[in-house]
């Protein structure tokens, strides 16, 4: 996997370029956006995380001129500017996905390699399954521990998302925006409720929890070791 | 003392446009006054000392004609009966035998024909007056010897003079009459000019609160003025807004800043810090970054930065939405909570910020209605109502909850910023909404109301 930083600030480019080289990915970094488009035209990556506000030439600018050459490069737009506006506008340019500074490193990996598995041919999978869970997507049926589970509808597309990422931590903000599909900081321990309940329904089927709670991040689905 | 003002008066003139448009204007005036006297004077008079020269030459030429073909005898005669037939008209030939003649002497300066020229006489000697006069006339050398015919010039050249004083006066008066207007009136223009002056520099120099007097008048200065007052009101509003904000802000994240750095500083006295007291440290700073961001975007939103995109919004089913992410909450407390729709309500808005206000009011309404109680949200035709059966806000206090960051005293210890209801208030502005509160016995009602 290829990656390309286009970030002013230096320490938080050096944060990002080591955190994806530490997962394997080979990193190219630019400090400004001029560099960063010359670069991104240039080469072929799988992933650009681009700054908004760089000098030299503004971040919504290099995407436009990007998406204006017909380069589809999945882009990861990086902001300090929050806001229902700024995040459309970020995403009407088309930006696939806007993440807020400041950002965990996890939620940028997770994001940048929900982005890349986007770009290929997925396979058509009607079956979702992690040890004793399984998931029907075409009869919208999940059994835990060989026991059927009742899920409402909200709950189940929780789960999915959980188990498309399956082994990702994944963040608060991150399942509110996919599977509610609202953009904003809740701000309350909503999530954790929601995910709290439906941890509960799946427990009470027996077998070991899956859900997982990761202090600081956010939330995994993975086998307990 | 006098080149002292002389000079003040100079640099008054350089400095104030006002006054060099009235010298100018003055000028322009003076001007087109004195061509137009000077044209009807070159017309009329000038015309009447051609006809009577026209005259002089005709009668010479005559005279001349008339030499040339009479005995010396005939022509003394005409001469004679020239001189009987016009009085105004002075004639003098220089025969043989003396002067011939209304004049005992021959001019010697006059022109010869057809020149004319002007030479004094003493007027006694032939005409009633005693005075010296102005005459103008032309001289021909005729075979019966020289002649001088010639008008009296004097009327009409006193005529002259005084018609020119005339002129003169009038173009001081023209003068004066524009000065004087022409310094009046800018003097009260720029004393309203002044008055603004001195409250834009007031302004500058940051007394926010200064206003331009408005008369009543209504003319285009108090239509300045009032453009410069609504101008300042909007600045002072802002200025205002920006440092109400900025001392909440400070007010707000002083608190949870300083509870981080009791938190590092007892990492540091421990002497090192294990996952969970880092863990602590990054739930603080987060609260302060939700604070943070909260409150930028109220401000963004209440001073209309940014273009929202507003849709046609279903209200009912936006409100299905937040029951439905709300639910675990009010369960959790073991309360019910539900939706009547009693008409659908469709409103123009923004569907994000339409469902975060929804969430805060149900959300609040969950948090404040006592444990296994009943919270309801009703839909009509103009207006979501959410009831709850808490304790609600005090009149006294409904107005302060708009308020950023303020917290009823009963709510200290709950969990919130105390940003939500403004946002909610913000929200409803930006959509027309209105916001309400009613108090019954048993339930308390926030209501939203769309027009």
């Amino acid at each position: 996997m290829k990656l390309l930083v286009v970030e002013d600030d230096q320490t938080t480019r050096e944060y990002i370029a080591k955190g994806f080289m530490e997962h394997g990915w080979t990193v190219d970094v630019a400090d400004n956006g001029r560099d960063g488009l010359f670069l991104a035209s240039g080469e072929n990556y799988d992933v650009i995380v681009l700054d908004r506000m760089l000098p030299q030439m503004e971040g919504l600018k290099v995407l436009a001129a990007l998406r204006a050459a017909e380069n589809l490069t999945p882009v990861i737009i990086l902001s300090a500017l929050d806001g229902v506006d700024e995040r459309i506008k970020g995403l009407k340019l088309g930006g696939d996905d806007y993440l807020c500074k400041p950002f965990s490193f996890g939620e940028l990996l997770v994001r940048a390699e929900i982005l890349t598995r986007r770009g290929h041919a997925k396979e058509a999978e009607t079956c979702l399954i992690i040890s004793d869970l399984e998931m029907d997507l075409l009869s919208r049926r999940v059994i835990k521990n060989q026991v059927e589970v009742d899920l409402q509808p909200r709950e189940f597309q929780l789960l999915r998302f959980l188990l498309e990422h399956k082994d990702q931590v994944i963040s608060r903000t991150m399942l509110f925006e996919s599977v509610w599909d609202y953009h904003f900081d809740p701000g309350s321990n909503i999530i954790d409720v929601h995910v709290a309940k439906l941890r509960k329904k799946l427990d009470s089927a027996g077998g070991a929890s899956l859900i997982q709670t990761v202090r600081g991040a956010g939330y995994v689905l993975r086998e307990s070791a | 003392m006098c080149s002292v003002s002389r000079l003040n008066l100079l640099g008054r003139i350089k400095a104030s446009s006002l006054l060099r448009y009235t010298l100018l204007h003055t000028a322009i005036v003076l001007v087109l006054c004195g061509s137009a006297l000077w044209l009807v004077k070159d017309f009329s008079l000038g015309f009447y000392e051609k006809r009577q020269d026209q005259f002089v030459q005709e009668q010479l030429n005559s005279l001349s004609s008339l030499a040339k073909s009479s005995t010396e005898q005939e022509f003394r005669l005409a001469v004679e009966q020239l001189a009987e037939d016009n009085r105004q008209v002075l004639v003098v030939l220089k025969s043989s035998d003396g002067y011939l003649g209304n004049l005992n002497y021959l001019p010697e300066t006059v022109p010869l024909s057809p020149s004319m020229g002007s030479f004094w006489i003493l007027g006694d000697s032939v005409l009633e007056d005693g005075r010296f006069q102005r005459v103008r006339g032309s001289r021909i050398n005729s075979r019966w010897g020289a002649l001088v015919l010639a008008y009296n010039s004097s009327d009409f050249n006193l005529f002259v003079s005084r018609f020119t004083l005339a002129l003169y006066a009038a173009m001081v008066l023209v003068l004066l009459v524009g000065l004087i207007t022409g310094f009046l009136f800018s003097r009260k223009v720029l004393a309203r000019l002044n008055t603004i002056n001195q409250v834009t520099a007031q302004v500058g120099d940051g007394e926010l609160a200064a206003r331009v007097p408005v008369t009543q008048q209504g003319d285009e200065f108090d239509e300045l003025a009032g453009h410069i007052n609504h101008m300042l009101d909007q600045i002072e509003a802002s200025v205002e807004a920006i440092a109400s904000v900025t001392s909440s802000i400070a007010h707000d994240l002083r608190t949870p800043l300083s509870r981080l750095s009791i938190k590092l500083d007892g990492y540091l006295r421990k002497g090192s810090a294990d996952a969970e007291d880092i863990l602590g440290a990054q739930a603080e700073l987060a609260t302060i970054l939700h604070t943070f961001n909260a409150m930028l975007e109220l401000t963004k939103l209440e001073y209309g930065q940014g273009d929202l995109e507003f849709v046609q919004c279903d209200l009912s089913k936006i409100t299905s939405e937040v029951i439905e992410l709300a639910e675990p909450l009010a369960e959790v407390r073991e309360q019910t909570l539900s939706l009547k729709v009693e008409q659908a309500l469709v409103v123009q808005g923004n569907h994000q910020l339409l469902f975060r206000i929804l969430f805060n009011l149900v959300e609040n309404a969950i948090k404040y209605s006592p444990e296994g109680s009943e919270v309801k949200v009703i839909i009509d035709q103009s207006s979501v109502s959410v009831i709850d059966q808490g304790k609600g806000i005090p009149e006294a206090e409904q107005d302060k909850v708009f308020q950023r960051l303020y917290r009823l005293d009963q709510s200290r210890t709950t969990p919130g910023h105390g940003l939500g209801m403004s946002l909610v208030k913000v929200v409803a502005d930006l959509h027309g909404a209105g916001v309400s509160f009613v108090r019954n016995r048993q339930t308390f009602t926030v209501k939203l109301t769309f027009h």
